[in-house]
């Protein structure tokens, strides 16, 4: 044991389960601190300073942070200060999991993980211990990496298009007709027809259903 | 398609003044026609390909038949650079042609609405090609001199049967192919009477360049263009309707998809509440006396709001309150014209009736009701009514067509029902029903015994009488009725 208490600081957007992890681990003997979710947070950093005030030993960490958004963000600048991070979380997103652990994260653990789980990890994590077998924390981070670089070559397809294939796939994505895109932009319907030709051509789809489910699974915006 | 034919048919003539000779005109003009006919197959089969109707299928299939081996003639005399115009009325080719196309009409007449088993591009090509093997054999036995050479009265006999034929279809047509669209049935039974015309006038002209002989052509062209313009218009309606219906489903897909998201959210809610609870109760058993009183009383507390927190995520009534008052005009007037701009007859008259519902998905559901009603009840007119019961409003579509029959009736409702003749996937009228549920309304099949077609009923929640003004917001585009 160090010479100090262990700090532990718990950033959980759920009042209950905050309260009642630190009421737990303070009675376990942590020096437990709650930064709770301003309402108006507009993002995951206006958080990090009130963590880091702490200067916690361990950080237990949501990931979904209502409005200030996803808490993934948080855990390489905790690491980077010194904290051990064990992600605490809802999330059943086994990539977002990966992406914690590639960044710094000492394991995560779901919501559902038991009282004693939970106590016996933030100790260990607080002494250096490993807390999540190498072989499954490999497995994580492979998958996840996997997925980036599925979305990075689905994202140069993307990066492809021309400004204006790029204005023809969002109003396609809009739901509206080649009739429509024609009128709006004052071209014949031949013309948008080749454009939305060739967007498909350029995405490797077949149709324009196809075309608007590649760019909704990224969340594409058009750059313009 | 008629751009097309006029511009062939201006090469044809231009080409024939470089040569000088009229029968030029008439290889070149008979090509035309053949050309013409075979893109009308072109269009009928592709109208075939997207709506699987029999008619339109087997109609390809009997103008291959015919197009075909006149091809092949108009062919070898484009090659000759003259044309026989004996060969070209001999009755026995002509018998070749015609009645294998007349015994596929007579088909197409009577055929079910939907016919899995048709192959039209099999049957037209093969019909095709084999009628025209035939006229070369007949061709080259005449000029070998293997037949008796043909008897002009003879000629004239097969003329008059062939009009007699396609005046016969022309009256089939308007009378009995009631599994295709209306239009069609009359322009179509237009286009037989021109052939009829065409086949009766060319018995009166036995030699070229006479009046009546003229009039026979042109007749006969006539027929064959309208044919073509037909081909196209039905090609067109087919495209339109299925561009409506891609984002008809877009619109659903994107819907479903929020649905999904949705509900993930409330997962991920139900989740971390549950998580909470458990985790508070573990806290409170194994710390109790570490646990000053405040805190305890205030756990216990949050642990009483959190469950019935998780009480609300679980419950699964209505959500009524984001119901809205909805003037149900509103949502039917472009419903209506979208489909009376496809060629549908919908008779619908507005009737200021207002509902509690949510106005997208209403739509959704007269949409479906309407394609429905196209789709087993073609050509048949539907009529759309609105009638307020006081608490309720009923809206019933309804339509004049084969109706559902009592096995069907059955189960029409459930996911993945749908008759052996159906086209449809059967999900369309399970994710109506589900979607007036989801308004605290019902969908129903009306039982007609006494009339024909098919009567869906709607019962939607009534809402007084509410502000134009304040529902109008809803109706997206400026359309407006011709009521």
């Amino acid at each position: 044991m160090s010479e100090h208490a262990t700090r532990v600081a718990l950033v959980e957007d759920h009042a209950l389960l905050a309260e009642s992890l630190n009421l737990a681990l303070s009675a376990e003997g942590f020096a437990t601190r709650t930064v709770t979710v301003p309402p108006d947070a507009e993002s995951v950093a206006e958080m990090l300073d009130p963590v880091l005030d702490h200067r916690p030993d361990v950080v237990l960490l949501d990931l979904d942070l209502g409005a200030a958004g996803d808490g993934t963000a948080l855990v390489r600048p905790l690491t980077s200060a010194g904290s051990a991070v064990v992600v605490v979380t809802g999330a059943s997103e086994l990539t977002r999991w990966g992406k914690c652990l590639a960044n710094g994260a000492r394991t995560v653990l779901p919501k559902s993980a038991s009282l004693d789980v939970i106590v016996d990890t933030v100790r260990r994590a607080a002494s250096g211990e490993v807390v999540m077998p190498e072989a499954r924390r490999y497995e994580l981070i492979q998958n996840w990496q996997r997925q980036r670089n599925d979305n990075q070559d689905m994202r140069a397809k993307l990066d492809r298009l021309t400004p204006r294939e790029e204005e023809v796939l969002a109003a396609l994505s809009e739901g509206k007709r080649v009739r429509d895109i024609a009128s709006e932009s004052f071209v014949s319907e031949a013309t948008v027809r080749t454009q939305v030709k060739s967007v498909l051509a350029k995405l490797g789809v077949t149709s324009q259903i196809a075309a608007v489910a590649f760019a909704r699974e990224l969340d594409w915006r058009p750059s313009g | 398609m008629p751009a097309v034919a006029m511009l062939a048919l201006g090469a044809s003539v231009l080409s024939a003044r470089g040569l000088g000779d009229m029968a030029q005109v008439y290889v070149s003009l008979h090509l035309c026609l053949c050309l013409v006919t075979l893109a009308a197959c072109a269009g009928l089969y592709l109208r075939w390909r997207l709506t699987g109707e029999a008619t339109i299928g087997l109609l390809a299939v009997a103008f291959a038949i015919l197009a075909l081996p006149q091809l092949l003639l108009s062919l070898t005399d484009v090659a000759s650079g003259a044309s026989d115009l004996a060969r070209s009325t001999d009755p026995l080719i002509q018998l070749a042609v015609v009645l294998p196309a007349a015994w596929v009409l007579g088909r197409c007449v009577r055929t079910p609405p939907v016919d899995s088993s048709l192959r039209p591009l099999r049957l037209g090509v093969i019909g095709g090609v084999g009628a025209a093997v035939a006229v070369v054999a007949v061709t080259l036995a005449t000029q070998q001199g293997w037949l008796p050479p043909t008897a002009p009265y003879l000629a004239g006999a097969v003329d008059l049967v062939v009009a007699g034929l396609a005046f016969w279809f022309a009256h089939l047509f308007r009378t009995r192919a009631q599994s295709v669209a209306r239009p069609l049935t009359t322009r179509m039974s237009m286009v037989f009477v021109g052939l009829g015309l065409g086949a009766l006038l060319s018995v009166l002209a036995r030699e070229w360049w006479s009046p009546v002989w003229l009039l026979s052509e042109l007749v006969s062209l006539s027929a064959m263009v309208l044919l073509g313009l037909l081909a196209t218009s039905l090609l067109q309606t087919v495209l339109d309707f299925h561009s409506v219906r891609m984002l008809t489903l877009s619109l659903r897909a994107s819907s479903a998809e929020e649905t999904v998201r949705r509900e993930q959210e409330r997962m991920h809610e139900l989740r971390a509440t549950v998580a909470g609870i458990r985790s508070a109760s573990g806290t409170l058993s194994r710390y109790e006396h570490q646990i000053d009183a405040d805190r305890k009383q205030n756990i216990e507390q949050m642990m009483t709001e959190e469950l019935a927190r998780l009480e609300r995520l679980l419950s699964t009534e209505v959500d009524l309150a984001t119901l809205g008052p909805v003037m149900l005009d509103d949502v039917i007037r472009p419903l209506v014209v979208r489909h009376r701009e496809q060629g549908m007859t919908v008779h619908w008259r507005p009737t200021g009736a207002c509902a509690l519902i949510r106005a997208d998905e209403v739509a959704e559901i007269v949409n479906i009701l309407l394609t429905n009603a196209y789709r087993h009840a073609p050509g048949s007119p539907i009529t759309v009514t609105v009638d307020d019961l006081g608490q309720h409003v009923r809206l019933t579509v309804a339509d004049t067509g084969p109706g559902v029959s009592a096995e069907v009736a059955e189960r029409l409702f459930d996911r993945g029902m749908r008759s052996s003749l159906s086209p449809g996937q059967g999900l369309g009228l399970h994710i109506a029903q589900r979607l007036a549920a989801n308004q605290a309304g019902t969908l129903a099949l009306v039982d007609t015994p006494t009339e024909r077609g098919a009567l869906f009923a709607l019962t939607l929640r009534a809402a007084g009488p509410v502000d134009r003004a304040a529902t109008s917001a809803w109706t997206a585009s400026g359309y407006d009725a011709d009521e």
